[in-house]
């Protein structure tokens, strides 16, 4: 846990290829938090991908230009902080094993390494944040991707910080820690084992009786929510840090337009 | 291939333990290094285990054995195994014959009740053994290979009755070890028996009696 | 046995539509894993154990040219011989020369996944000696002339009806419904191979370096009636299931029922040691142990020697959720899900099975559930990074991520052509908020609508933001 009376921690934020394109609100959730909770912000430009599609391609070499691309990017922050458990992972966890040849960038990349946080687990473990003014007056679910869960250890904190959401109910579906199915290009390679996984998980959300579906990496919602309307669920779906910034009540949810 | 197996397999041999070395990226390890792993084999350091110090042994035994469908029953002495057998098997209603471990023979069996000492056959419906161990641990029965109590004894009756002595029972798995080391070399076979034969291979419904005995009753004596 | 992984795309769909499968898959999945977990909550020293056999079998590994003489000199020293067997016809030849020694016209197996990895039925019915399987999940796959679905439990994949139209149809007798009187009929058809077989051929679960015994876990008998009532006991195994003590082993058997099928013991667990003893009354006059490599060795001096550690309990395909949706016959071959992807490549080929390694989400619960630690996700990485290297990708799949590469290391030009693309999509998809279809993505939109961009990118956004200040 930092010490907050000192100079406020310099955060730049990865903002992750997904939430750049797809959902921006996301980001600015994780901005608002982020400041909110006392830190100094930058976002660098020279950012794109943390490099995991190839390197889950087993492309050492885009990988290596990536995560090089990136620690570079980042030099200049105390922390990196994305708002995905994947992004995260993979520069928190694998970034070392990419430069294991190399004694250099190996040194960077642990270095880069101790400062990577996925949003949630940074706000909690190394922000300590106990409390957040917000409220949503709704029935959520929680989906652990992963990523987060498996390698960063991200389970408890996101309930915590709900736990806190005024008005907010927290109603947990049935094995929330069973795959949603997206696995990055497992979702095209594989679509009839990807839609299965999918499918299932889908029926645990509804039996959950939540209204709102909420996780912490958008690959996933995007696969989740995309079920759900194909199959015309009422359920909404929106990242965790939305709710928790207070800028999901007035948002249209993932997957959804203006309208509804 | 060459003509003589023994050659064959010598080729193979050297192959393999290339390829091992050649992984390792060393050659066969020196006599100072053999000597080393040597002590591993003489020191038999025993692993973390779990920690059942303060349980009642018999009553863990039980717990186990009984969680596993075996069945348990304790008698003052030896004497009175006989009696306990026959009834025993009085709901079973089978031919009152049995093969019985060499060192049970003496033991007053009722006149009607034939005692035989040999290897079962498939015809035979009772077997009556004298365990080596029995292990609390797991509610496990530990039989040996040997002359008095052949294995064929443990597997292809119908029923399989086993009579341990309080003494033999040991708290961990390792323990036995320590018996068997103390016995001599390592019989034939060791067998861990933990009740009756099972099978779930049928839409994993547990099934009693598969191939091995219906039926593992263990009858503690002093 | 052939490997059919090439086509695991369209196996797997056949599964998902196999609606008794999937029913029999659904049954057997929860008991798996609730009765693991429950074993495993009832053993506080769980992580410690893992730990340590973690340490045991590396510690093996480093030294296993030194523990498997050792074994060899022990097997030798209690009247039994060891093959080694370098590839799998070495193997089948050597059994087939112990049958022939022996004359055997008949042969009981007890379960051995080493023996389907060498084709061993097959090869001795060629020279017609009888093969009987005697595992009740194996037995039941024979007569259906059908592989293992499974490293634990072969017929998983069989619902109850199935097998009683089985055994109506194969043993010529009146069909039965209850799974007592299946089991028992079974038992009686049984009985009678036990007795009559020649040759005894069992896996093992485990070697022991310090006494040449090997180990079998079982909870039927018929391992034991397989081992212990024919002249000739052979032991077909692998180089790798070398443990150096009794103690060593002890640990690893605490770790494999309860990660198998949530026991803390099985029925039986047996060691055999050599062949009989003069003294001894029954037991096998002969007593061999067949030693496989098939690649062994080269993976201890590759990135897959951690796979080396596998004790074959197989916790992996219970909680993989591909497994979970297709069953074992999808993977094509031996060993299914996890562990049956990292190996199946290693074993049969990379071209072969190269959709195995691919059809994971990196979940990682595999690796979670592993009593031996195995990092699974990064040994299935492994072989996409051998099939990158090898060109064995699929070329669209392959170019659309160079292109995404080429371009995501050019941040200008990557932020200009995204944020132009996103502001078109998003145009496109304003009012429903989705797409139910998209060109190169069908796979994706057959199933599943797909979330449009809700405007200009964040990174655009947070540009004009700061450029307002």
């Amino acid at each position: 846990m930092i010490n907050k009376s000192k100079n406020p921690p310099y955060v730049g934020l990865f903002i992750t290829c997904l939430v750049d394109s797809f959902r921006p609100n996301i980001g600015f959730a994780t901005v608002k938090l982020l400041k909110q909770a006392g830190c100094k912000l930058g976002v660098p430009e020279q950012q794109t991908c943390c490099g995991q599609p190839a390197f889950n391609s087993g492309d050492l070499e885009d990988s290596r230009a990536l995560a090089r691309q990136t620690i570079d990017a980042f030099a200049e922050f105390d922390y990196v902080v994305a708002p995905s458990g994947s992004c995260a992972s993979m520069m928190k966890k694998h970034y070392v094993e990419l430069f294991e040849e190399d004694t250099k960038w190996k040194q960077k990349a642990e270095q880069f390494s101790a400062k990577c946080f996925e949003l949630v687990s940074f706000l909690t473990d190394v922000l300590g944040v106990e409390d957040l003014a917000a409220d949503f007056n709704h029935s959520v679910t929680y989906h652990d991707s992963c990523s987060g869960l498996r390698e960063l250890g991200v389970q408890e904190q996101p309930r915590q910080l709900l736990s806190k959401i005024q008005g907010l109910t927290l109603k947990e579906m049935k094995e929330p820690y069973v795959c949603c199915g997206f696995g990055g290009t497992f979702c095209v390679k594989f679509p009839d084992i990807s839609t299965r996984m999918v499918s299932d998980k889908v029926e645990n959300i509804q039996q959950s009786q939540a209204e709102i579906l909420l996780a912490g990496d958008l690959g996933c919602l995007m696969n989740m929510a995309g079920r759900l309307k194909r199959l015309d669920s009422p359920v909404k779906v929106y990242h965790v840090a939305e709710v928790l910034a207070g800028m999901a009540e007035n948002t249209p949810a993932i997957g959804e337009g203006e309208k509804e | 291939m060459e003509e003589t197996a023994g050659g064959c397999m010598s080729k193979a041999r050297q192959a393999v333990l290339k390829n091992l070395r050649s992984s390792l990226q060393r050659d066969a390890l020196s006599s100072d290094a053999t000597a080393q792993l040597e002590s591993r084999f003489t020191q038999h350091t025993v692993h973390e285990q779990p920690d059942l110090s303060h349980l009642d042994l018999l009553e863990r035994f039980t717990e186990k054995l009984t969680a596993l469908a075996g069945t348990i029953e304790s008698v003052d002495s030896l004497v009175d195994v006989p009696t306990a057998i026959e009834a025993f098997l009085k709901p079973h209603d089978l031919v009152s014959a049995a093969v019985v471990d060499k060192r049970l023979i003496d033991l007053p069996w009722a006149t009607g009740f034939e005692v035989s000492c040999r290897g079962a056959q498939g015809a035979d419906k009772i077997s009556i053994s004298l365990a080596f161990a029995g292990i609390a641990e797991t509610g496990t029965i530990t039989l040996l290979s040997c002359a008095e109590n052949p294995v064929t004894m443990n597997f292809l009756p119908d029923i399989h009755i086993v009579v341990l002595h309080k003494q033999d029972l040991l708290l961990h798995i390792e323990q036995v070890w320590a018996k068997v080391r103390e016995a001599g070399a390592m019989p034939r076979t060791v067998n861990f028996i933990t009740g009756p034969s099972r099978t779930a291979d049928i839409e994993q419904t547990i099934q009693l009696g598969a191939h091995g005995p219906r039926f593992f009753h263990v009858i503690v004596v002093p | 046995m052939k490997s059919t992984s090439h086509a695991f795309k369209q196996q797997a769909t056949i599964a998902l539509h196999d609606e008794r499968l999937q029913r029999a898959l659904g049954k057997a999945k929860g008991g798996f894993i609730n009765k693991r977990q429950a074993a495993i909550d009832a053993l506080p020293v769980f992580g410690d154990l893992r730990k340590r056999a973690k340490e045991i079998k590396n510690h093996t590994l480093e030294h296993l040219d030194f523990y498997l003489e050792r074994f060899e000199q022990q097997v030798e020293k209690n009247g039994g011989q060891v093959h080694w067997a370098e590839k799998p016809e070495d193997a089948r030849q050597a059994i087939i020369d112990i049958c022939r020694s022996v004359d055997a016209k008949k042969v009981t197996k007890g379960k051995s996944m080493v023996s389907e990895e060498i084709a061993l039925n097959q090869a001795l019915e060629e020279v017609d000696v009888e093969v009987v399987e005697t595992d009740l999940g194996e037995y039941i796959i024979q007569l259906a002339k059908e592989p293992p679905s499974h490293i634990i439990a072969p017929a998983v994949h069989k619902t109850r009806e199935e097998i009683s139209d089985l055994f109506h149809d194969k043993h010529g007798t009146p069909r039965l419904e209850e799974v007592p009187e299946l089991v028992n009929e079974a038992r009686q058809m049984l009985r009678e191979q036990f007795i009559s077989a020649d040759v005894g051929i069992t896996g093992a679960n485990f070697l022991i370096a310090e006494t040449g015994s090997t180990i079998i876990v079982t909870n039927e008998g018929n391992g034991d009636l397989t081992a212990s009532l024919p002249k000739v006991h052979i032991v077909i195994t692998s180089i790798e299931k070398i443990v150096p003590t009794l103690e060593d082993v002890t640990t690893l058997i605490r770790l494999l029922g309860r990660s198998a099928t949530g026991q803390e013991i099985t029925s039986y667990t047996s060691f055999f040691t050599g062949k009989k003893r003069d003294t001894d009354i029954d037991g096998p006059e002969q007593f061999h142990v067949v030693l496989l490599d098939n690649g062994r060795s080269e993976m201890l001096g590759n990135e897959f020697r951690e796979m080396l550690r596998c004790i074959r309990c197989g916790a992996c395909m219970n909680h993989c959720p591909v497994y979970g949706s297709v069953g074992g016959h999808a993977y094509g071959w031996v060993y299914p899900g996890p562990m049956g992807s990292v190996l199946t490549p290693l074993m049969t080929s990379l071209e072969e099975s190269s959709h195995l390694p691919n059809a994971s989400t990196f979940c990682g619960r595999c690796a979670e559930v592993c009593p031996m630690s195995i990092p699974l996700p990064d040994l299935l990485r492994q072989h996409r990074i051998r099939e990158y290297d090898q060109g064995l990708q699929a070329p669209r799949a392959k170019w659309a991520l160079k292109l995404w590469a080429f371009m995501a290391k050019r941040p200008r030009l990557y932020h200009f052509i995204v944020s132009k693309k996103i502001r078109v999509l998003s145009w496109l998809g304003k009012k429903s908020g989705r797409f139910s279809y998209m060109p190169f993505a069908t796979g994706w939109t057959k199933s599943r609508d797909l979330p449009a961009p809700q405007g200009e990118t964040f990174l655009s956004a947070w540009k004009k933001q700061q450029g307002d200040v």
